[in-house]
């Protein structure tokens, strides 16, 4: 197998200043070519130790002429390319270089031709399988004795992990770079040692100012305690998750963050440090603060509505309720809630009756119902509810239950009081009518005292009359002209006495004794009038005409017979001097009324006293003139009104006067 | 022929003079008792020694009665008339002051035959007793002979 031949080997490596850089290594000896021996025998056996160690090393060392054609071909060029030295040796270089990189070639062999020397350079390759790789290269001159270059020869390294480890490495620093958290990574001293754009954005540091400095810089003074329980956690090799804290940003402001920490393992899982990943939250505590605030007002002004509130699952039991409705029934929060709502309604077929209109949808406003307490006493309400439904299922019944026992409670007192003013009413009525009852017996007693006292009144002024007239009968011869005349006086006076003591009488009866009506034929009652008045019609020579079909009355008889036998009496009487007296008596009918006219050719009345003449004892005449008690006409109209009719009076000085009776017209036609 | 009765129960004194003097005046052909008492008029007519002497105390054709009387009044003489079978038939003419509606009805309700005022005027008075005188001395119904008196009160209308 033909080796290149070396010179000076040199055996050491330098490490460059990549730590653990494998790029850096250079293998550090020459090839000095075919004709530089510096020595003797021993040579020949360092040579073979060379080739040795060119054979056996890793890296892959190719000798190649100047056309390119490949010369020698290590072990190490074997594994990297796939090609034994016998399929490499003899064929051109090109075999292991990808197209796009064959260009590179001539540039470099032109450069060591002149007698540069090239750095270390990366590149790629392709394998024999057809495979890219990339490899650390570094291409010499191999010169002859006389410093011509004769070939080149080439030592690579695989690079392609180092490279993907590269690219890894990158692609995961991008990945901390473009995080929207902080990423920062610490020792157990709590040193910085990464921090990412996300950890300059949220705490305001820059990594120049942060890397190499002490955690403790973002951390608030009444939060540095927190650091050496977070260490200490790590050396345990705990994590801590989602570490919701308080820290301080480089311009003062502090924010909620949420922290993961994790330890940091190096090779042998030893804790090295910790991974830290911090997320800003203050928006997100803020708004969950708002959101907590807005709830907890919301339920401080449910808990304190005055107006008890309560939701009823689908199942009848009470889910939830406000203080305001276990204040108003007394029970606790465990006492209540959890309980069928049947349980504490006074009447069942009341809250049957709701839930099954809740469960049809129904809204109940104003509904009322009685509640038990937890004491047993009852409470009025009134329930307004209906159903919080999601996607039309029946999650809990929203219900408003206002206590309005104080309002119930008033209304059954006003009823009360209603019904005792009813009682008291009735018991008035009562005594009024007992009252009544006891006046009318005063009344009726009354009225006997009074026919007693006519009739005591009476009995000695008959006695009066008839002696006195005896007296004139009998005795007469025995009188002298004077003893006469004092005789009659005394007739006269009785006569007037009696007169008035029977008017009196009369119109007091009127004023309160029954009277029963029927009804009557004017006619057959004036002819009786007529009958008991023969006697003055006679003396007075008057023409009494009364119409045939006068109309039928309901009335009292006595009565009837009382008011025109006053108004004839008194058409009779009140006549000028020396006149017949002429009486006409008409009727007819005036609606539901009869009205009868009783006309004479009297002395009449005066328009002004047409009112006076009815009342009691009013007389517009002296006794001498026309002889009257003054109580006729007032019989007549109280007579009259009793009876449901009324009078009028039309009259003039001198032209007669015209009294209308006016009465209720029979029943029976 | 027995002259007829006529028994007066009135407890006025000056009514009974001038009954006693009109009969006179009138001269009439009946007796007249005059009683002022219910009490003796009871007496009169059921007491056992009167019913023995009916020929001092015959039983009256007619009894003239007053209704306003002390301690028994005229009612309650008529209501004792009419509880007696011997008596009941007994023309009662009531003669009394009072007008009252309600005396009149129960006047007549009580069995009176008819029911009549007492007159202010003499003269009245002495047509009543003539009448009266008339009718019982012709056996003629009291009633019909009293009615067109003045003062004469008929049976009250009934409902």
């Amino acid at each position: 197998m033909p080796v290149p031949r070396l010179t000076a080997p040199a055996r050491r490596w330098h490490q460059g200043h990549g730590s653990r850089g494998m790029s850096r290594i250079v293998p550090h000896f020459q090839f000095r070519g075919d004709g530089l021996l510096c020595g003797m025998a021993l040579m020949e056996e360092e040579r073979s130790e060379l080739a040795a160690i060119v054979e056996g090393s890793q890296d892959a060392i190719i000798g190649q002429a100047l056309d390119g054609t490949i010369t020698s071909w290590n072990g190490g060029a074997e594994h990297i390319y796939g090609y034994s030295a016998e399929e490499a040796i003899g064929r051109p270089i090109s075999i292991i270089v990808p197209p796009e990189r064959v260009g590179e070639l001539p540039t470099v062999y032109e450069r060591l031709i002149r007698g540069e020397s090239l750095q270390l350079m990366e590149t790629s390759r392709v394998t024999k399988s057809g495979r890219a790789i990339h490899i650390s290269l570094r291409v010499s001159a191999i010169r002859n004795r006389r410093g011509a270059v004769v070939g080149f020869s080439s030592i690579a390294r695989d690079i392609t992990e180092l490279m993907q480890a590269r690219e890894e490495r990158a692609r995961l620093a991008a990945i901390v770079e473009n995080s929207d958290d902080a990423i920062i990574s610490k020792t157990l001293e709590g040193i910085v040692t990464s921090w990412n754009n996300a950890a300059e954005r949220i705490f305001g540091y820059t990594a120049e100012e942060m890397i190499g400095r002490s955690i403790t810089v973002i951390i608030p003074l009444d939060r540095i305690e927190e650091e050496p329980r977070i260490i200490e956690q790590l050396r345990r090799g705990e994590r801590i998750d989602h570490y919701e804290t308080i820290r301080r940003r480089k311009d003062g402001r502090l924010i909620n963050i949420s922290v993961t920490v994790s330890p940091l393992r190096g090779p042998n899982g030893e804790i090295l440090g910790a991974s830290k990943i911090a997320r800003d939250i203050t928006e997100q505590k803020r708004a969950q603060d708002e959101v907590q605030r807005s709830q907890k007002l919301l339920s401080d002004f449910v808990e304190n509505a005055t107006e008890g509130l309560h939701w009823v699952g689908p199942d009848g039991t009470i889910i939830w309720a406000n203080r305001a409705e276990l204040e108003l029934l007394g029970y606790t929060r465990e006492e209540y809630i959890g309980h069928p709502i049947t349980e504490f309604h006074a009447d069942e077929p009341v809250i049957n009756d709701v839930l099954q209109r809740l469960s049809n949808n129904e809204k109940l406003e104003s509904y009322e119902a009685r509640l038990r307490c937890k004491d047993g006493s009852i409470r009025h309400v009134l329930i307004n509810s209906n159903v919080y439904c999601e996607n039309g299922r029946f999650i809990h019944t929203r219900c408003f239950t206002r206590d309005i026992t104080a309002r119930k409670q008033a209304e059954k007192a006003l009823h009360n009081a209603r019904e005792k003013l009813q009682q008291y009413a009735e018991s008035l009525e009562q005594e009024v009518a007992k009252r009544t009852a006891h006046l009318q017996q005063t009344v009726q007693s009354l009225e006997g005292v009074c026919y007693s006292m006519a009739h005591d009144l009476r009995a000695p002024l008959r006695a009066l009359q008839n002696y006195t007239q005896i007296l004139l009968r009998d005795y007469a011869p025995g009188f002298d002209e004077e003893g006469r005349l004092f005789a009659e006086r005394i007739l006269s006076a009785t006569g007037r006495m009696d007169l008035l003591i029977r008017n009196l009488l009369e119109f007091a009866r009127l004023g309160h004794a029954e009277l029963p009506a029927a009804d009557l034929d004017l006619n057959k009652e004036i002819e009786a009038v007529l009958r008991q008045l023969a006697e003055e019609i006679q003396a007075r020579h008057a023409d009494v005409r009364v119409s045939s079909g006068l109309p039928s009355v309901r009335a009292n008889p006595t009565i009837v017979q009382q008011v025109f036998g006053n108004l004839i009496l008194n058409a009779v009487k009140f006549v000028p001097p020396g006149t017949r007296p002429i009486i006409t008596i008409d009727g007819e009918q005036r609606g539901r009324m009869a009205r009868v006219v009783v006309k004479d050719n009297g002395i009449g009345i005066a328009r002004e006293h047409h009112d006076r003449i009815f009342g009691l004892f009013q007389r517009l005449h002296t006794g001498s003139e026309f002889p009257g008690t003054g109580v006729g006409l007032a019989i007549v109209r109280k007579g009259v009104e009793r009876m449901g009719g009324r009078v009028t009076i039309q009259s003039e000085p001198g032209r007669g006067s015209c009294f209308g009776i006016e009465l209720p017209l029979a029943e029976a036609v | 022929m027995k002259r007829p009765t006529v028994l007066c129960v009135d407890d006025d004194f000056d009514d009974a003079v001038l009954l006693r003097r009109a009969c006179r005046t009138a001269q009439v052909g009946f007796d007249l008792q005059i009683l002022d008492h219910g009490r003796k008029a009871i007496d009169y007519l059921s007491a056992p020694e009167r019913v023995a002497d009916r020929e001092n105390h015959p039983l009256p054709d007619c009894v003239l009665l007053d209704l306003n009387m002390p301690l028994q009044n005229g009612f309650e003489l008529m209501a004792w008339l009419q509880s007696q079978s011997g008596l009941r038939r007994v023309p009662v003419v009531v003669f009394t002051t009072s007008n009252y509606p309600a005396d009149i009805e129960k006047a007549y309700a009580s069995g009176a035959e008819c029911y009549l005022l007492k007159p202010s005027n003499y003269e009245t008075l002495v047509t009543f007793v003539k009448a009266l005188n008339h009718a019982l001395m012709n056996g003629h119904d009291l009633c019909g002979e009293l009615q067109s008196m003045s003062g004469f009160q008929a049976r009250p209308f009934e409902k």
